[in-house]
């Protein structure tokens, strides 16, 4: 009975839906020192955050398409960055990471998934795009493929991409993320 | 395959219903449930529907002592099934799912034969995860199980066949539930559930027969490979006490079986899997009782929608 009581908050905080809110004030440490998300998102009209877990099958698939994305944006002003939000992030795994998966973009350490919790980030592959305030524009899957990739999916984060850099809406601000599950605690 | 053992393998496949069944880079936590457990929705599954065929081999029973007893040489009985099944996402963490069997069975004895079969026992099975297998270090994925058994198949005693070949169900409602615990570590995965069942008492003449509550326990512990595909061991063990008729208790009648099975599953693509698994009851004594001892085969297709 002990036991469950100690588990009850977590259990509880496991069935509830988190609620993203905005997370302006989540304070992440990138390659060069701790930032507030605001502080980082205001270095670039859009940012892209892609939350990993290295051993994920979803997320290796998607890493061609990753840097294929980063190619083609970041010389549009896209700033992109990998999140490492899962329980024992630190600077040197997030440097590791970045090697380890020849990403072009740095890696973020996400201490105690605080950004995760705050975008309601449960999945490896979730993406989130934020505009120069920080706000949301796009959350969800990198696109509609999951481990195995088809010319035919559909390119979420190309389009909001293409829709918030032509000063559009994005016309699907939602997607759903097929990845795996981050061990966040 | 007898209705009661016939309803045990449907308990199996009822908790291996609710229940979930992985990498160098193959995550346990995203493939490795549906190798265990083939009708269970894994982590992005919204939808899916499948099929599975078994076949078993009868080598024997364990008798009320739990001495195993083999099959006399001019006895003979084999068994078929066809489950088709289909699970649904009804809420983020919530999925239902129905099975619906088709059963044979073909017997031998004292010089008679005789094969028959039908629908058997439908099941409807539900599954809440408090916690995902993978979402803590720690902490294991939580699963809460329920489901209903409806007795839609054949009873013995109604049965027309010959040697009751066409009896396909147990003639009770059964109603379950129970927890699943998983954890994943790397490509590996661990699983421990456990079920408990009660049945209606049901009418055979004038005598009011009730099975005991049923208890089962499965162990599954599997590694997913960069491919994709997955592998399993599940061990389960199923104890019902004595049935009663008419109120008073039917000695000799508690049941007690253990199984043992290796499952592979395949993905063919991103919503197709083909799944396979042989399993046995071992045949030595006290390893069961009044439960016949079986070798088997399955093989299964599942086709998922994102």
């Amino acid at each position: 009975m002990r036991a469950l009581l100690v588990l009850l908050p977590f259990l509880l905080a496991a069935c509830s839906t988190p609620t993203p809110t905005t997370p302006e004030k989540v304070v992440l440490l990138a390659p060069d020192g701790e930032r507030p998300l605001r502080e980082i998102a205001a270095r670039a009209p859009l940012t892209v955050l892609v939350f990993l877990a290295a051993d994920c099958p979803c997320l290796h698939a998607h890493l061609a398409r990753l840097r294929d994305l980063s190619a083609i944006y970041a010389p549009k002003g896209v700033q992109f960055l990998a999140v490492d939000s899962e329980v024992g992030a630190t600077p040197a795994r997030a440097a590791a990471a970045k090697s380890e998966l020849e990403l072009p973009f740095p890696v973020v350490v996400d201490a105690r998934a605080r950004l995760a919790n705050a975008l309601g980030a449960e999945y490896a592959t979730f993406t989130v795009v934020l505009d120069r305030e920080a706000r949301v524009r796009y959350r969800g899957g990198i696109d509609s493929d999951k481990r195995k990739l088809h010319d035919g999916a559909t390119p979420y984060v190309k389009d909001a991409l293409d829709d918030l850099l032509a000063g559009k809406a994005p016309r699907r601000p939602e997607g759903k993320a097929l990845g795996c599950v981050l061990r966040k605690w | 395959m007898s209705p009661s053992s016939r309803s045990t393998f449907a308990s199996a496949l009822a908790l291996a219903l609710l229940l979930r069944a992985a990498p160098a880079h193959a995550q346990a936590c995203c493939a490795g449930s549906g190798v265990v457990t083939p009708a269970r929705l894994v982590l992005d599954d919204d939808a899916l529907v499948g099929l599975q065929l078994r076949a078993a081999h009868h080598l024997g029973s364990h008798d009320a002592r739990g001495e195993y007893v083999p099959t006399p040489s001019h006895a003979r009985e084999l068994n078929f099934e066809q489950n088709v099944f289909g699970a649904i996402r009804v809420l983020k963490r919530g999925q239902v799912a129905a099975l619906v069997p088709f059963v044979e069975t073909h017997r031998r004895a004292a010089g008679r034969s005789s094969t028959g079969g039908g629908l058997g026992d439908i099941n409807f099975a539900a599954r809440y995860d408090v916690l995902l297998a993978g979402q803590s270090q720690l902490v294991p994925g939580l699963g809460l199980l329920a489901g209903v058994t409806l007795p839609t198949g054949r009873t013995a005693e109604a049965a027309r066949n010959p040697l009751a070949t066409d009896a396909t169900g147990i003639g009770a409602v059964q109603v379950n539930g129970g927890v699943a615990l998983e954890q994943a570590f790397g490509a590996w995965f661990f699983g421990v559930s456990g079920l408990a069942s009660l049945r209606t008492a049901r009418t055979v003449g004038t005598t009011q027969m009730r099975l005991a509550p049923q208890y089962t326990l499965l162990l599954s512990a599997g590694h997913a490979f960069e491919s994709g595909a997955t592998a399993a061991v599940i061990a389960s063990y199923m104890a019902e006490g004595d049935a009663t008729a008419n109120g008073a208790r039917v000695p000799e009648s508690a049941r007690r079986v253990i199984s043992l099975s290796v499952a592979g599953m395949v993905p063919l693509g991103d919503q197709l899997r083909l799944l396979a698994s042989v399993s046995a009851n071992p045949p030595r004594s006290s390893f069961g009782m009044n439960q016949p001892v079986t070798t088997g085969a399955t093989l299964g297709v599942i086709w998922s929608y994102l």
